[in-house]
């Protein structure tokens, strides 16, 4: 056996779990938009990942098994595609024959795929906490005249809160005390900008 | 408005809206009865009395019934922000609740311990911070909102 039979047997297997990876892939980088970096290098995000492309594999080889003359790579696009698009789908793996106990158990690939990612961004999720935790406690060491500076810059390159209602949080701010502005406003930054967008602002503030 | 808000306050305006309506044409009655009474007689004078008393209430009740919507304008509101939040990003510290609806612990607050009671979300400690996850209840709630 040489190389290049090594490379056609395993090359279109290697092509579905790369789309079913990606497609994966996708889902944790929407899920997590503003703490993509650390949401990826979760273990959860890996095990999503991976399952996703050890279920597409299988399927690969069911499709490969039926068209063994078709162009396996091909195949391995449209078995790529297609299973993620109907794990995603809501199609009945069991149809009960009477509709009145219907609910109870019939499953769909969506539900079990769609449980299978709840799972995953509760544990993704869970895991993010800590790290928000640490750099809003850093952030509150940091000068609150510095913080506020760095809001109201933030809320007029941003289109999220228009610049006046900022500013009126800004004021009823200002009657608080130092650390709980300071809170608020590290808060701000990070629900707004994100995880990388907070620790970077205050790298640069610390300097 | 299903869970995103209760039934119960918009109740409680309408009674108001209902009581500052009884007292404004009770003093306009009082009126009339007073320009009918014999001028200067005690009776006229009561009736004038209780005319500006009504029209006084009936003009508490209604900047009542304002400030009251006002509030539970602002209360729903919050809800909503924050169930879209918690849907969107996930668990939320709550200071970071706080920020994303641009409100003071104090306001959003009791928010939280309204929808908790009612199961919308649930707050668990992590480290000594308070941390509010979105329950099945609130989700339900999002779609059918």
């Amino acid at each position: 056996m040489t190389a290049s039979d090594v490379v056609n047997a395993l090359g279109p297997y290697l092509l579905v779990a790369v789309l079913a990876g990606l497609w994966a892939l996708t889902e944790v980088v929407q899920a997590f938009p503003s703490d993509v970096r650390r949401a990826l290098r979760s273990g959860w995000s890996g095990l999503l990942i991976a399952i996703n492309g050890a279920l597409a594999l299988p399927i690969f080889a069911l499709v490969w098994f039926a068209f063994p003359a078709a162009n396996p790579y091909l195949l391995a696009l449209a078995a790529g595609l297609g299973w993620q698009a109907l794990l995603r789908t809501r199609i009945n793996l069991l149809q009960p024959l009477n509709p009145e106990i219907g609910e109870a158990v019939s499953l769909s690939l969506a539900d079990l795929y769609g449980r299978l990612q709840r799972f995953c961004w509760e544990q993704i999720n869970q895991s993010l906490l800590p790290g928000r935790i640490r750099l809003l406690e850093q952030a509150t060491r940091l000068p609150v005249e510095e913080l506020e500076h760095q809001v109201s810059l933030f809320a007029r390159a941003s289109a999220l809160h228009p610049p006046d209602q900022v500013e009126a949080y800004l004021e009823k701010l200002r009657s608080r005390e130092e650390r709980e502005r300071a809170l608020a406003l590290a808060a701000y930054l990070l629900t707004q900008g994100g995880y990388d967008f907070l620790q970077e602002r205050l790298k640069a503030m610390e300097k | 408005m299903g869970v995103i808000g209760s039934g119960e306050p918009k109740r409680i305006a309408d009674t108001v809206r209902l009581l500052a309506d009884v007292a404004r044409e009770l003093s306009r009655i009082s009126g009339i009865l007073a320009s009918r009474a014999e001028e200067n007689s005690p009776e006229a004078e009561k009736l004038k009395a209780s005319q500006e008393a009504l029209a006084n209430l009936a003009r508490q009740l209604e900047e009542e019934t304002r400030d009251k919507e006002t509030a539970d304008r602002e209360t729903t509101r919050l809800r909503q922000v924050i169930l879209e939040n918690l849907h969107r990003r996930g668990p939320a510290l709550f200071p970071e609740l706080a920020a994303a609806t641009l409100s003071l612990p104090d306001e959003i607050r009791p928010v939280l311990q309204e929808m908790k009671q009612e199961g919308l979300v649930e707050i668990k400690t992590l480290r000594g911070w308070d941390v509010v996850f979105l329950t099945a209840r609130g989700r339900d709630a999002i779609r059918s909102a």
